[in-house]
């Protein structure tokens, strides 16, 4: 019987912040194994949680295979591979001193600011075995801060927020992070006409849906029918990357063992659609690739996943992109993008950025402009945000109209 | 039985929690499961700060209990604490749904709500590709604390929801639609509104014209009307963002005008549905409170801890996704009450305007954004054509103080698929409703 087994297993600490103090630490942990066999083109799934018999999974998982659902079966290759990303960034027992260590420092070093919500590291490992000799392992950790940040004379709920995900740890480049964003903060400056904007670059994830090979085949997606073809300036390159320079606890291999080529699978190649998302299901149904990006509940059939999707930089500095000012785009309030392409996106914050600095915040406004200039002859690049230093945040560098 | 320790206030809150999911694409099965996820969670409390742990091992919470215990500092005096005092005590078995529930319903019975509307679902040569999903989810909660909470009580839901993806090998559109019940017996889908559903997206694909940026009079749908509701002021009215914030408690006096003279709005966790919380996560039982009455900012969500800091009463807010989480303040079921109107009135008054009456997702905070999905002109205060727009978005409060009409009749909208995120919480079970509402200016992208 063709069979594969994944076990994730999540160990977590996180502590809430509220108005300016450490007020609680949540400790959880997650164990999950997965059985899936494979026989006469169908699938049998079955999940535990906790500590659980594997013959038990498999013998249910051979069950299931009455319920008919149609899956191929594509052995994972006999690959052998474990990689160890982060080892523990904080023990257990500092944890929350460091914690309250950093939220007393910002308060401290912000007087005028309340920073609130959370702060958290994950212990991540997990494991993938099947019948055809594949054996995959990864561990990693990282940290997320999350923290909303409101001015005290504000009646908004928060008024920013600093979001880093991150495999170390460092309390002063947090510290000179908030700085960036809240020593110029009350300095209120005036929109500057015709200067480019800087866009996080997660709003690649309007795109994300359409790269799906299930909409693309059908038709229905906005690339349609432009595989292989140009569709956005030749500096655009997009891909679903594992590479173990990510931070997002993302392993080496998805959920159904398949590890990619350098880690990496180029979905939009110097502007060309070069590649579709998929699974072993619409990779076998449309004889496509496989993107590496299947992705399952513990206990059910995998299909099409979409972490990891990312714009890849053009350049090592942001400088580079950036002759005199811009305008950096920091809070949105949702935003979204039409069959057509249009997209519109509102900013509830926004600073001028200049020279690697942010130097004040600039009055709500709203961008517009459509997908194909902003990713074609408008786009200039994308790089690191250089104004950060723990933060990771990668930004798109275009031109859109602004709407004040 | 669980033994709580003098020093400290303990709760432990464990979800039996049993779905089903059941979906087809292009009328070829993708997935049919059924799960129970059994877990915990528990939290301890020593007069300074909290302690949680979220656990798979139900046979040893007593252990995970102590070690909670050991990270805390015994406070003799903790059951004094003022958020301590707010939290009611309540002992009672009500299992609402364990005599009609989806458990019990035939795993054949669940997939025939969908395979019978393949031929609705696929009736017209712009379906490219459609999906159909069935899912149902029931609850059982056992609440137990050291100040002698000790409840019992389930929830369910359960739903189907249809999505077409459209094509004329130009333009693409995706339109969809969703039936939810608290039992499966009372899950009425029809291939009527599913062919409805797929002829007006193909009219939306083959017609739809995009429209200048500007502001202009808007009616909301009621199910667009509910979800303003939600994102515009419903998350201002969550008290955890007060906490000991004194520009907050000042801005945000009960009494203050904060909108339209017509506009009310509630919250409730008794309504059925997916906004139904008859107990919240800390065992205080659900209440309605209104957030708005006649345009005047009257009440606000609240957990123990935030009735505490803002000297007010719990009103049963205090919600967790599941036991991975602890218990924030969150909405529930969240309504504008009905106006005077009827909704050709409403209409008969836009000379020209937009009419939004789907919506993809929607995000609040001092601005408001909503993403529609079905859109239609108003001309001379007729529905036109349909018109493509990103999102309709406004300042939150100007916004509530340009509301000039509401329908005569709430209609609440339940979801099987989605939900409320919060930080990191997403989705929670809400539900939301409310009229047709007429909004004088809005800014539409």
């Amino acid at each position: 019987m063709n069979y594969e087994k994944s076990v994730k297993n999540i160990t977590s600490y996180s502590v809430s912040v509220t108005n300016n103090a450490v007020t609680s630490l949540r400790v959880s942990e997650d164990l999950k194994t997965s059985v899936r066999v494979y026989e006469d083109g169908k699938i049998g799934v079955a999940g535990a949680i906790g500590e659980c018999s594997e013959s038990s999974l498999l013998e249910e998982a051979r069950q299931k295979l009455n319920q008919g659902i149609p899956y191929p079966y594509c052995p994972a290759p006999a690959i052998r591979r474990s990689e160890r990303g982060s080892d523990e960034i904080i023990s257990y027992n500092d944890f929350v001193p460091a914690c309250k260590s950093l939220v007393k420092r910002l308060s401290e070093s912000f007087p005028d600011f309340i920073f609130s919500n959370k702060i958290n590291e994950e212990k991540y490992w997990q494991s993938y075995s099947s019948s055809s000799g594949a054996a995959l392992n990864y561990k990693s950790n990282n940290i997320t801060m999350a923290l909303t940040i409101k001015a005290k004379d504000s009646a908004n709920i928060m008024d920013l927020m600093y979001s880093a995900v991150q495999n170390r740890y460092s309390e002063d480049e947090i510290v000179a992070d908030a700085g960036a964003l809240l020593g110029v903060y009350k300095n209120r400056l005036q929109i500057p006409e015709g200067v480019l904007v800087l866009i996080p670059a997660d709003i690649v994830e309007f795109l994300v849906p359409h790269l799906v090979a299930e909409k693309y085949m059908a038709g229905s997606g906005i690339f349609n029918g432009r595989l292989g073809q140009k569709i956005f300036d030749g500096k655009v390159s997009i891909s679903l990357s594992r590479k173990s320079d990510n931070k997002e606890n993302l392993p080496f291999f998805d959920c159904e063992g398949t590890v990619l080529k350098g880690d990496e699978y180029p979905l939009i190649n110097g502007g060309v659609l070069s590649g579709l998302l998929t699974c072993k299901r619409s990779a076998s149904r449309y004889n496509l690739p496989l993107s590496g990006g299947a992705e399952a509940d513990f206990d059910g059939v995998p299909s099409c996943g979409t972490d990891g999707v990312r714009i890849l930089p053009t350049s090592n500095s942001l400088k580079n992109l950036v002759q005199g000012k811009a305008i950096y785009i920091a809070v949105t309030s949702g935003g979204d993008m039409t069959t057509s392409g249009e997209v519109g996106l509102p900013v509830l914050l926004a600073y001028v950025y200049e020279d690697g600095k942010l130097l004040g915040t600039l009055p709500e406004f709203s961008l517009s402009g459509n997908i194909f200039d902003m990713l074609g002859r408008d786009f200039i690049g994308a790089a690191k945000n250089d104004a950060f230093s723990f933060a990771d945040e990668t930004l798109i560098v275009t031109r859109m109209k602004i709407n004040a | 039985m669980l033994r709580f320790r003098q020093g400290y206030y303990a709760d432990v809150r464990v979800e039996d929690r049993y779905t089903t999911s059941v979906r087809y694409r292009n009328g070829v099965a993708e997935e049919n499961k059924s799960s129970c996820v059994k877990k915990a969670f528990i939290r301890v409390f020593d007069g300074k700060m909290w302690y949680y742990a979220s656990t798979y091992k139900l046979d040893d919470l007593q252990s995970e209990l102590e070690a909670l215990y050991a990270a805390a500092t015994p406070d003799y005096f903790v059951h004094d604490h003022p958020a301590i005092k707010k939290l009611q005590v309540h002992t009672k078995k009500k299992l609402r749904f364990a005599g009609d529930c989806v458990k019990d319903v035939p795993a054949e019975n669940k997939q025939a709500v969908l395979t019978q509307r393949f031929a609705a679902l696929s009736d017209s040569p712009y379906v490219k590709m459609s999906t159909a999903l069935y899912a149902d989810r029931y609850s059982v909660y056992h609440f137990m604390s050291s100040k002698g909470a000790d409840l019992e009580y389930d929830y369910q839901l359960c739903g189907a929801a249809f999505t077409v993806s459209l094509s004329d090998g130009k333009n693409t559109f995706d339109n969809r639609c969703q039936f939810t019940a608290s039992a499966f017996s009372a899950l009425d889908v029809t291939d009527e509104r599913v062919k409805a559903m797929v002829d007006e997206g193909v009219n939306y694909l083959l017609h739809a014209k995009p429209v200048a940026p500007g502001v202009y009079p808007v009616i909301l749908s009621p199910e667009v009307a509910g979800v303003f509701a939600h994102e515009s002021f419903g998350h201002k009215s969550e008290a955890d963002f007060m906490i000991g914030d004194e520009t907050m408690r000042k801005e945000w006096e009960l009494g203050k005008k904060v909108g339209s003279d017509i506009l009310s709005i509630y919250d409730s966790g008794k309504i059925s549905g997916s906004g139904y919380v008859p107990y919240d996560d800390e065992g205080t039982k659900a209440g309605k409170t209104y957030l708005i009455k006649n345009g005047v900012l009257s009440g606000r969500l609240h957990s123990a801890e935030t009735a505490c800091d803002l000297g007010e009463e719990v009103t049963g807010n205090a919600r967790a996704m599941n036991c991975d989480f602890e218990p924030i303040v969150r909405m529930t079921t969240t309504v504008i009450e009905t106006g005077g109107k009827t909704k050709e009135e409403l209409f008969a008054n836009v000379s020209h305007g937009y009419y939004i009456k789907t919506y993809k997702h929607g995000s609040g905070m001092s601005t408001f954004t909503i993403a529609p999905s079905l859109a239609y002109e108003i001309v001379d205060g007729k529905i036109t054509v349909p018109v493509k727009i990103a999102v309709i978005t406004g300042n939150v409060f100007e916004t509530l103080n340009l509301i000039d009409g509401l329908s005569d009749e709430v209609e609440i909208t339940s979801s099987i698929t989605g939900g409320c995120g919060k930080m990191e919480q997403w989705p929670l079970n809400v539900a939301f409703g409310g009229p047709y509402v007429s909004i004088s200016k809005m800014n539409i992208a």
